[in-house]
Protein backbone atom coordinates (compact mmCIF):
# COMPACT_ATOMS: atom_id res chain seq x y z
CA UNK A 1 0.00 0.00 0.00
CA UNK A 2 1.54 3.19 -1.02
CA UNK A 3 1.68 6.08 2.08
CA UNK A 4 3.27 9.27 2.73
CA UNK A 5 4.77 7.87 5.69
CA UNK A 6 8.95 8.84 3.92
CA UNK A 7 7.81 11.70 2.87
CA UNK A 8 6.20 12.99 6.12
CA UNK A 9 8.88 11.87 8.62
CA UNK A 10 11.66 13.70 6.34
CA UNK A 11 9.14 16.99 6.26
CA UNK A 12 9.27 16.88 9.85
CA UNK A 13 12.93 15.78 10.23
CA UNK A 14 12.42 12.65 11.89
CA UNK A 15 14.30 9.44 11.60
CA UNK A 16 13.11 6.10 10.93
CA UNK A 17 13.99 5.46 14.48
CA UNK A 18 12.35 8.05 15.94
CA UNK A 19 9.00 7.05 14.25
CA UNK A 20 9.37 3.56 15.35
CA UNK A 21 9.91 4.30 18.81
CA UNK A 22 6.94 6.75 18.73
CA UNK A 23 4.54 4.41 17.42
CA UNK A 24 5.83 1.34 19.27
CA UNK A 25 7.70 -0.78 16.12
CA UNK A 26 10.72 -2.04 14.60
CA UNK A 27 12.65 0.47 12.67
CA UNK A 28 12.46 -2.61 9.90
CA UNK A 29 8.57 -2.21 9.82
CA UNK A 30 8.73 1.33 8.89
CA UNK A 31 11.33 0.06 6.33
CA UNK A 32 9.10 -2.02 5.14
CA UNK A 33 6.02 0.15 5.29
CA UNK A 34 7.72 2.99 3.49
CA UNK A 35 9.34 0.49 0.48
CA UNK A 36 5.65 -0.57 0.10
CA UNK A 37 6.88 -4.07 1.77
CA UNK A 38 4.25 -4.10 4.55
CA UNK A 39 0.78 -3.08 5.14
CA UNK A 40 0.24 -1.06 8.53
CA UNK A 41 -2.56 -2.75 10.90
CA UNK A 42 -5.54 -0.38 11.82
CA UNK A 43 -4.13 0.14 14.85
CA UNK A 44 -0.28 0.99 13.44
CA UNK A 45 -1.92 3.17 10.99
CA UNK A 46 -4.08 5.08 13.82
CA UNK A 47 -0.70 5.41 15.76
CA UNK A 48 1.44 6.66 12.52
CA UNK A 49 -1.36 8.91 11.34
CA UNK A 50 -2.04 10.39 15.34
CA UNK A 51 2.00 10.93 15.09
CA UNK A 52 1.66 13.19 12.38
CA UNK A 53 -1.55 14.99 13.40
CA UNK A 54 -3.26 13.78 10.37
CA UNK A 55 -6.52 11.19 9.52
CA UNK A 56 -5.22 7.95 8.57
CA UNK A 57 -6.49 8.82 4.89
CA UNK A 58 -3.95 11.96 4.62
CA UNK A 59 -1.21 9.56 4.99
CA UNK A 60 -2.13 6.00 3.53
CA UNK A 61 -3.21 6.17 0.13
CA UNK A 62 -6.58 3.57 -0.14
CA UNK A 63 -7.25 4.10 -3.76
CA UNK A 64 -6.15 0.03 -4.49
CA UNK A 65 -8.50 -0.67 -1.58
CA UNK A 66 -11.69 1.31 -3.12
CA UNK A 67 -10.52 -0.14 -6.99
CA UNK A 68 -11.10 -3.38 -5.55
CA UNK B 1 5.80 -1.96 30.88
CA UNK B 2 5.15 -3.21 34.16
CA UNK B 3 2.64 -5.34 32.40
CA UNK B 4 5.36 -6.96 30.22
CA UNK B 5 7.60 -7.06 32.67
CA UNK B 6 5.64 -9.73 35.08
CA UNK B 7 5.50 -11.64 31.74
CA UNK B 8 9.03 -11.46 31.70
CA UNK B 9 9.28 -12.51 35.12
CA UNK B 10 7.24 -15.56 34.84
CA UNK B 11 9.11 -16.25 31.44
CA UNK B 12 12.34 -16.41 33.37
CA UNK B 13 10.16 -18.73 35.80
CA UNK B 14 9.60 -21.00 33.15
CA UNK B 15 13.04 -21.37 32.11
CA UNK B 16 14.01 -22.19 35.04
CA UNK B 17 11.39 -24.86 35.61
CA UNK B 18 12.54 -26.47 31.99
CA UNK B 19 16.17 -26.25 33.08
CA UNK B 20 15.46 -27.73 36.49
CA UNK B 21 13.62 -30.43 34.39
CA UNK B 22 16.36 -31.16 31.95
CA UNK B 23 19.07 -31.27 34.82
CA UNK B 24 16.26 -33.95 36.48
CA UNK B 25 15.97 -35.84 33.30
CA UNK B 26 20.27 -36.23 33.01
CA UNK B 27 20.42 -37.04 36.20
CA UNK B 28 17.76 -40.05 36.05
CA UNK B 29 19.65 -40.63 32.52
CA UNK B 30 23.05 -41.01 33.85
CA UNK B 31 21.74 -43.39 36.88
CA UNK B 32 19.05 -45.42 34.70
CA UNK B 33 21.89 -46.24 32.34
CA UNK B 34 24.18 -47.00 34.71
CA UNK B 35 22.19 -49.25 36.23
CA UNK B 36 20.87 -51.11 33.08
CA UNK B 37 24.20 -50.91 31.15
CA UNK B 38 23.19 -53.03 28.18
CA UNK B 39 20.31 -51.89 27.51
CA UNK B 40 20.80 -48.83 25.19
CA UNK B 41 23.92 -48.25 22.32
CA UNK B 42 26.22 -46.09 23.02
CA UNK B 43 24.87 -44.04 20.47
CA UNK B 44 21.40 -43.41 21.67
CA UNK B 45 22.59 -42.37 25.39
CA UNK B 46 24.73 -39.32 23.74
CA UNK B 47 21.51 -38.72 21.76
CA UNK B 48 19.49 -38.35 24.59
CA UNK B 49 21.74 -36.45 26.82
CA UNK B 50 22.99 -34.03 23.95
CA UNK B 51 18.88 -33.21 23.81
CA UNK B 52 18.29 -32.58 27.34
CA UNK B 53 21.85 -30.93 27.67
CA UNK B 54 20.95 -28.81 24.65
CA UNK B 55 17.48 -27.71 25.84
CA UNK B 56 19.34 -27.09 29.17
CA UNK B 57 22.08 -24.54 27.80
CA UNK B 58 19.08 -22.93 25.80
CA UNK B 59 17.43 -22.62 28.81
CA UNK B 60 20.27 -20.82 30.82
CA UNK B 61 20.96 -18.77 27.79
CA UNK B 62 17.61 -17.15 27.51
CA UNK B 63 17.20 -16.78 31.62
CA UNK B 64 20.49 -15.01 31.62
CA UNK B 65 19.86 -12.49 28.80
CA UNK B 66 16.06 -12.11 30.09
CA UNK B 67 17.59 -11.39 33.70
CA UNK B 68 19.67 -8.84 32.39
CA UNK B 69 17.11 -7.53 30.32
CA UNK B 70 15.03 -7.19 33.50
CA UNK B 71 17.64 -4.68 34.71
CA UNK B 72 17.74 -2.38 32.12
CA UNK B 73 14.88 -0.26 31.37
CA UNK B 74 15.94 0.59 27.54
CA UNK B 75 16.46 -3.09 26.88
CA UNK B 76 13.30 -3.91 28.48
CA UNK B 77 11.70 -1.13 25.93
CA UNK B 78 13.11 -2.33 23.08
CA UNK B 79 12.78 -5.96 23.86
CA UNK B 80 8.92 -5.02 24.14
CA UNK B 81 8.75 -3.47 21.05
CA UNK B 82 10.35 -6.65 19.41
CA UNK B 83 7.57 -8.99 21.19
CA UNK B 84 4.54 -7.15 19.97
CA UNK B 85 6.45 -5.89 16.64
CA UNK B 86 3.24 -6.24 14.45
CA UNK B 87 5.44 -7.29 11.27
CA UNK B 88 7.33 -9.62 13.00
CA UNK B 89 4.46 -11.20 14.35
CA UNK B 90 2.91 -11.38 10.53
CA UNK B 91 6.40 -13.21 9.66
CA UNK B 92 6.50 -15.50 12.42
CA UNK B 93 3.09 -16.83 11.58
CA UNK B 94 4.04 -17.13 8.14
CA UNK B 95 7.09 -19.15 8.80
CA UNK B 96 5.22 -21.59 10.84
CA UNK B 97 2.63 -21.45 8.41
CA UNK B 98 5.09 -22.26 5.53
CA UNK B 99 7.25 -24.62 8.07
CA UNK B 100 4.43 -27.10 8.56
CA UNK B 101 3.01 -27.09 5.14
CA UNK B 102 6.57 -28.33 4.11
CA UNK B 103 7.00 -30.65 6.89
CA UNK B 104 3.54 -32.03 5.87
CA UNK B 105 4.71 -32.70 2.31
CA UNK B 106 7.97 -33.96 2.73
CA UNK B 107 6.68 -36.37 5.15
CA UNK B 108 4.60 -38.74 2.87
CA UNK B 109 7.22 -38.36 0.19
CA UNK B 110 10.58 -39.72 3.03
CA UNK B 111 7.38 -42.23 4.23
CA UNK B 112 7.24 -44.28 0.58
CA UNK B 113 11.02 -43.69 0.24
CA UNK B 114 11.59 -45.41 3.27
CA UNK B 115 8.70 -48.17 2.09
CA UNK B 116 11.82 -49.80 -0.11
CA UNK B 117 13.96 -50.01 2.80
CA UNK B 118 12.78 -50.41 6.27
CA UNK B 119 9.58 -50.87 8.06
CA UNK B 120 10.47 -49.19 11.05
CA UNK B 121 11.45 -46.08 9.66
CA UNK B 122 7.75 -46.19 7.90
CA UNK B 123 6.18 -46.82 10.67
CA UNK B 124 7.83 -44.35 12.71
CA UNK B 125 7.30 -41.55 9.91
CA UNK B 126 3.57 -42.37 9.42
CA UNK B 127 3.07 -41.63 13.29
CA UNK B 128 5.00 -38.83 12.97
CA UNK B 129 2.73 -37.55 10.20
CA UNK B 130 -0.40 -38.83 12.38
CA UNK B 131 0.66 -36.79 14.99
CA UNK B 132 1.43 -33.39 13.00
CA UNK B 133 -1.65 -33.93 11.30
CA UNK B 134 -3.82 -34.11 14.35
CA UNK B 135 -1.83 -31.38 16.57
CA UNK B 136 -2.67 -29.20 13.54
CA UNK B 137 -5.89 -30.37 13.67
CA UNK B 138 -6.01 -29.56 17.48
CA UNK B 139 -4.24 -26.46 17.22
CA UNK B 140 -6.49 -24.61 14.46
CA UNK B 141 -9.63 -25.63 16.37
CA UNK B 142 -8.23 -24.07 19.45
CA UNK B 143 -7.74 -20.59 17.59
CA UNK B 144 -11.05 -21.15 15.71
CA UNK B 145 -12.72 -20.95 18.82
CA UNK B 146 -10.46 -18.48 20.48
CA UNK B 147 -11.06 -15.92 17.68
Amino acid sequence: MKSRIAELRKSHKFSQTDLAEAVGVTRQTITSLENEKYVASLVLAYKIAKFFNLQIEDVFDFSEVEEN
Amino acid sequence: MENFRNEMRKKVLMYQSISGFTGLCIIFLAVFNRSNPMNVSDFSRGVQLGIFVGIALVTLYYIGKLKNTLKNEDKLKKLYIEENDERRRLIQDKTGKTTTLIVLFSIPIAIVVAGFYSIVVLITLLVTLLFLILTTAFVKNYYNNKY
